[in-house]
């Protein structure tokens, strides 16, 4: 039951982190990022490629470049990789077209990964799937399995910890300010000087690298990854969390990871087995989809809704500071007509 | 109304030199042969005029006359087929309006201009320019970094407010205000934008009619204190009150230019706009 626990622990903890970075993108800045699972694995093949060591030609096991590095290198990789991915996405998508268009391509572009990887087995070992992926410090510690278990939680708590810290001040920052406004109404915001475009660029990129880093720390617990394990679907699972928990809430987001990644759909997987196997997945997306109707109809902001922010009282400054210089052209004229 | 505050179409060359404008005694904004088409329909034709830094225009004409579009092509939100948009020297035509924006110019909208889930304090703080901690690394360098810079912006944040006696509803999200003080919030963000000229998308348009005189009263203080305003509204009497010189426009073409008082008897306008006098 420890074992159990501690690995439902470490997947809540990937959940949070993975539904962090959705939520700067879609919870801060409304980016409809429907290829979040894509950046998830991104990052989880990077790991891999950094930890496995160089291909052979004898390995039961087919991909298209390895090496092997220390931790934290091959997460750091992750985290780079799944940046990248997002400057590219990015520029392709987020440029030239509106919100809802942007989420369909980018549903098109985590689809066309899904099958890319799958179709050549020669890339990423094809639907099979990279095994034997090694941890970190595993074979220097001699803790057994729950110790190694508590030791990588250990770690993940840091990491995640880490990056809250990142989000945190991203999120209570002018620049968090600026998110929200884009989120709110692009044009708007447009129209008092900030760039739209550049703006979800950036949080593609700081989001793209969050998920990834997600990605990295569950592909060197499981030590396998495959296409099957990240098809779109599961971003609705990142999109359920986010909405559940409170968009733009990092510590609602948190809880909403933990609700729907540790709650909801783990608690469904001990449901009895009844009729067709297949039955209880479907059941599980099903019961996801109904969870996120329901929130969206009767409770949008989530269960800790964003955070209302109030200004300290501050003395009145002259009211001619209020514009610049240049805007005094005809200085005086009320008094002039006075 | 000061005679140099009028810059006719007929002092506006057909091409202007980017280099020549914006200079002391020259058009803060200078619009020339704009034109701008979608498809087959001419939305807007050969528009020229100029706005001389410290005068309100108003921009009037009949529903479908290419008033908005001529403001948006202003602002940036639409390219125009060809023409120049001649801002403080810069030709700003085609540019995306954040560009516009970083020049001064800055413009409200007709409806739902607010950021209804930001706080009012919000939505004028968002507009304050190159506010330290707007960038990644200013963000990630901490509230320390950034936090003195921020008082001093709330500070005038709190003077706009006062001004626009919006003062209570600081705290308030803006979607909770009503359609009139949403309107006020728009002119204190544009404000918190430093601006050096405001262009207005009908600010007074659905509003109820003691609010209207409130924007109406703002606007006046603000031009009375030398802000350049261009203004498109239908209330024609806030724009006689508001506007030192009014363009009238029908079916995308610059009709008439001058003083309400002039354009009462002209009888293109009379015809185009007051309904045949």
């Amino acid at each position: 039951m420890d074992y159990y626990l501690l690995t439902v622990c470490i997947y809540v903890v990937v959940g949070i982190i993975a539904c962090w970075g959705l939520n700067l993108q879609f919870g801060e800045t409304g980016v409809l990022n429907f290829a979040a699972v894509l950046f998830v694995a991104v990052g989880a093949y990077t790991a891999s490629l950094f930890s496995l060591g160089h291909p052979t030609p004898a390995s039961y096991q087919q991909y298209f470049w390895g090496t092997s590095l220390p931790w934290p290198l091959p997460w750091l990789a992750a985290g780079v990789a799944g940046g990248a991915l997002g400057l590219l996405v990015g520029l392709l998508v987020l440029r030239r077209l509106r919100g809802d268009y942007q989420a369909m391509v980018l549903l098109v572009v985590s689809t066309m990964g899904t099958y890319l990887v799958s179709a050549d087995p020669g890339l990423l070992n094809g639907s099979i799937g990279l095994a034997s992926i090694p941890a970190p410090f595993k074979s220097e510690l001699h803790t057994g399995q729950v110790g190694y278990e508590l030791f990588y939680l250990g770690l993940s708590v840091v990491t995640a910890l880490i990056i809250f810290e990142v989000l945190r001040r991203i999120n209570a920052s002018p620049l968090g300010r600026v998110l929200r406004a884009v989120r709110e109404n692009e044009q708007a915001a447009e129209a008092v000087g900030h760039n739209v475009a550049a703006t979800k660029l950036m949080v593609m990129v700081v989001g793209g690298a969050v998920a990834a880093l997600a990605g990295a720390i569950e592909v060197q617990f499981i030590g396998a990854w495959a296409p099957a394990g990240w098809t779109y679907p599961e971003t609705f699972g990142l999109f359920a969390a986010v909405i559940v928990g409170g968009r733009g809430n990092l510590g609602g987001v948190a809880v909403g990871a933990f609700l729907v990644q540790g709650l909801f759909l783990e608690g469904t997987v001990l449901l009895p087995n009844f009729g067709n196997p297949d039955v209880i997945g479907a059941v599980q997306w099903m019961s996801l989809a109904t969870l996120i109707l329901l929130f969206l109809w009767f409770r949008p902001q989530g269960v800790i809704p964003e955070r209302q922010r109030r200004f300290r009282e501050g003395q009145p400054g002259p009211l001619r500071g209020l514009l610049p210089a240049q805007a005094f052209a005809r200085v005086g004229r009320g008094q002039q007509n006075a | 109304m000061p005679e140099n505050s009028v810059v006719s179409q007929q002092q506006v060359p057909a091409a202007v030199s980017p280099a020549s404008a914006g200079q002391d005694g020259e058009p803060l904004l200078r619009v020339a042969g704009l034109t701008v088409r979608f498809g087959g329909v001419v939305a807007v034709d050969d528009l020229s005029f100029g706005i001389m830094p410290g005068t309100a225009v108003g921009l009037i004409g009949p529903n479908g006359a290419g008033k908005s579009t001529a403001l948006k092509v202003i602002g940036g939100e639409v390219k125009p087929t060809s023409g120049a948009v001649l801002f403080d020297g810069v030709n700003l035509a085609g540019r995306p309006p954040h560009v516009a924006a970083r020049h001064g110019l800055i413009r409200t909208f007709q409806l739902g201009g607010e950021f209804a889930r930001l706080s009012v304090m919000e939505n004028l703080l968002v507009a304050v320019p190159r506010l330290r901690g707007q960038s990644i690394w200013g963000a990630l360098a901490g509230r320390r970094w950034w936090a003195a810079a921020q008082d001093a912006e709330v500070r005038r944040a709190r003077d706009v407010l006062s001004r626009l006696d919006l003062t209570d509803k600081c705290d308030a999200y803006a979607r909770d205000l009503s359609g009139g003080q949403r309107k006020l919030v728009e002119i204190g963000r544009a404000l918190m934008a430093r601006p050096k000229m405001l262009v207005l998308d009908e600010p007074m348009a659905g509003v109820n009619r003691s609010l209207a005189r409130h924007i109406e009263e703002a606007l006046k203080a603000l031009r009375d204190e030398g802000l350049t305003l261009l203004l498109v509204e239908h209330e024609l009497g806030s724009v006689e009150r508001l506007c030192d010189r009014v363009i009238v426009m029908a079916e995308g073409r610059q009709i008439a230019d001058g003083d309400m008082g002039q354009l009462r008897s002209r009888e293109e306008v009379l015809r185009a706009y007051l309904g045949g006098g």
